[in-house]
């Protein structure tokens, strides 16, 4: 009996004790939720960011593009990472040039690498179905792209792969600026168009700060080796910061921007040029 | 009798570490098409998400808005949720409030014109939403177009 009340008050005590735990691990999870801030990076598709810097003034020129026979070439998991947002890059370019045979070959090794590397959802069938049906039309290839980049992302943000997407955006962006600058008729020396490869320095910004934060340190420290010219290049010219401004007009939308800056010349891009085009060589591996 | 008090603890020991606030995890991929969709000429963007919205979480999705083009924004969320806080902020020095719902009574879209690339914060939450142990979805559907001027 003695040691059976003795146990009941062991018992009562252990419960105590583990009713204010519980009571505290609450509180403190209700304070730090209050404070909880989440943040995710969002980079432009390379069909985005190619259609913004070429605003319809280059040619096709389909030489640039990746061979998709150099795919088998791509060993790493970085390299194959960086290979993959390259070829949707080529996809895109393809795509928007209404080139639907070539768009349906990079479809293909897309489809193929992202396979291998368990890039997709399972709708991925659909689509590879609906890629087959739509090879002649180019406004459908254009919108399985959409699709198909989307499905890409958000299956990588639902299941925390943000090193992964980090990897692909970067080779996105280095291919689209490849393509970008060297296609022909590529006006280097237009003020507009050379204002629109100096805007790229906010994604490339956005990219940087996904290598720091998502990368594991030996992927970490072979990107940024890689991109040091380019961040270089990017840097070359220092932009003095303007204050982003922000009216509604009368329909309700809001009117965003920086105030008009003076009439001056957009700095050359030469050494961005150089750069993109020095990187790029050297993940393509031809 | 030993036996009994075993089980007694380890039943209260249950019981209670059931009354902690345990987040439920579950995949929101694509809640974003539910979201009100941009007019017909607006192209989608890569820029959506589908998040999974907690109580008293902000969610921050850093994005690049290129200039010359407009965006029209719209976010919605599991109704359990209530309104969607949604608030535009200026990723600069000065991290300007570009736009907030609040003040439109929670509007779920708006449409932004873009002067010049800019990087912008989008933020999104959950106001009203108190509910310690579960999650919920939500969306933000980004769609644009080429400015006209």
């Amino acid at each position: 009996m003695k040691q059976f009340s003795a146990m009941k008050q062991t018992t009562v005590a252990l419960l105590m004790m583990m009713g204010s735990w519980m009571t505290t691990t609450a509180q403190d999870i209700a304070v730090s939720q209050e404070e909880m801030v989440v943040e995710y990076y969002a980079v432009p598709s390379p069909e985005e960011i190619l259609s913004y810097i070429h605003n319809n003034e280059i040619t096709y020129t389909p030489k640039l593009m990746n061979s998709p026979t150099n795919s088998d070439k791509y060993q790493t998991s970085k390299e194959r990472l960086v290979a993959f947002g390259m070829y949707l890059a080529d996809m895109a370019y393809a795509g928007s040039f209404e080139q639907s045979g070539t768009a349906l070959r990079y479809f293909e090794v897309t489809e193929r690498s992202g396979k291998s590397m368990n890039l997709f959802p399972a709708e991925i069938e659909g689509l590879v179905e609906r890629m087959l049906n739509n090879m002649n039309r180019i406004d459908s290839i254009n919108n399985i792209y959409d699709e198909l980049y989307l499905m890409v992302i958000a299956n990588l943000h639902d299941t925390d792969r943000f090193g992964e997407y980090a990897l692909i955006s970067a080779g996105g962006f280095i291919e689209a600026l490849y393509l970008a600058l060297n296609s022909s008729d590529s006006d280097l020396k237009e003020d507009g168009f050379r204002m629109r490869v100096w805007d790229q320095k906010m994604i490339l910004d956005q990219l940087k700060s996904m290598f720091n934060k998502y990368l594991n340190e030996t992927q970490k420290a072979q990107v940024m080796k890689d991109f040091e010219g380019v961040f270089a290049a990017f840097d070359e010219f220092a932009k003095s910061p303007q204050a982003t401004t922000s009216n509604k007009r009368d329909d309700g939308a809001m009117v965003l921007g920086a105030a008009p800056a003076k009439a001056k010349a957009v700095n050359p891009i030469e050494n961005i040029h150089q750069e993109i085009n020095l990187l790029r060589a050297k993940w393509v591996r031809e | 009798m030993k036996t009994i008090f075993t089980r007694l603890i380890l039943l209260s020991a249950l019981l209670l570490a059931g009354g902690l606030p345990q987040v439920k995890a579950q995949s929101c991929r694509g809640y974003d098409k539910r979201c009100e969709s941009a007019p017909k000429h607006f192209e989608a963007s890569s820029l959506t998400r589908s998040v999974t919205v907690r109580k008293a979480r902000k969610t921050v999705i850093n994005q690049v808005f290129y200039g010359d083009r407009e965006y029209f924004v719209s976010v919605c969320g599991h109704r359990r949720l209530g309104k969607i806080h949604f608030r535009l902020i200026s990723d600069d020095e000065d991290q300007m409030v570009l736009y907030d719902n609040a003040v439109d009574n929670f509007k779920e879209t708006q449409l932004f014109v873009i002067q010049n690339t800019m990087k912008v914060k989008l933020e999104l939450s959950a106001p009203h939403y108190f509910d310690d142990r579960n999650a919920e979805c939500a969306g933000v559907q980004i769609h644009y177009h080429r400015s006209d001027r």
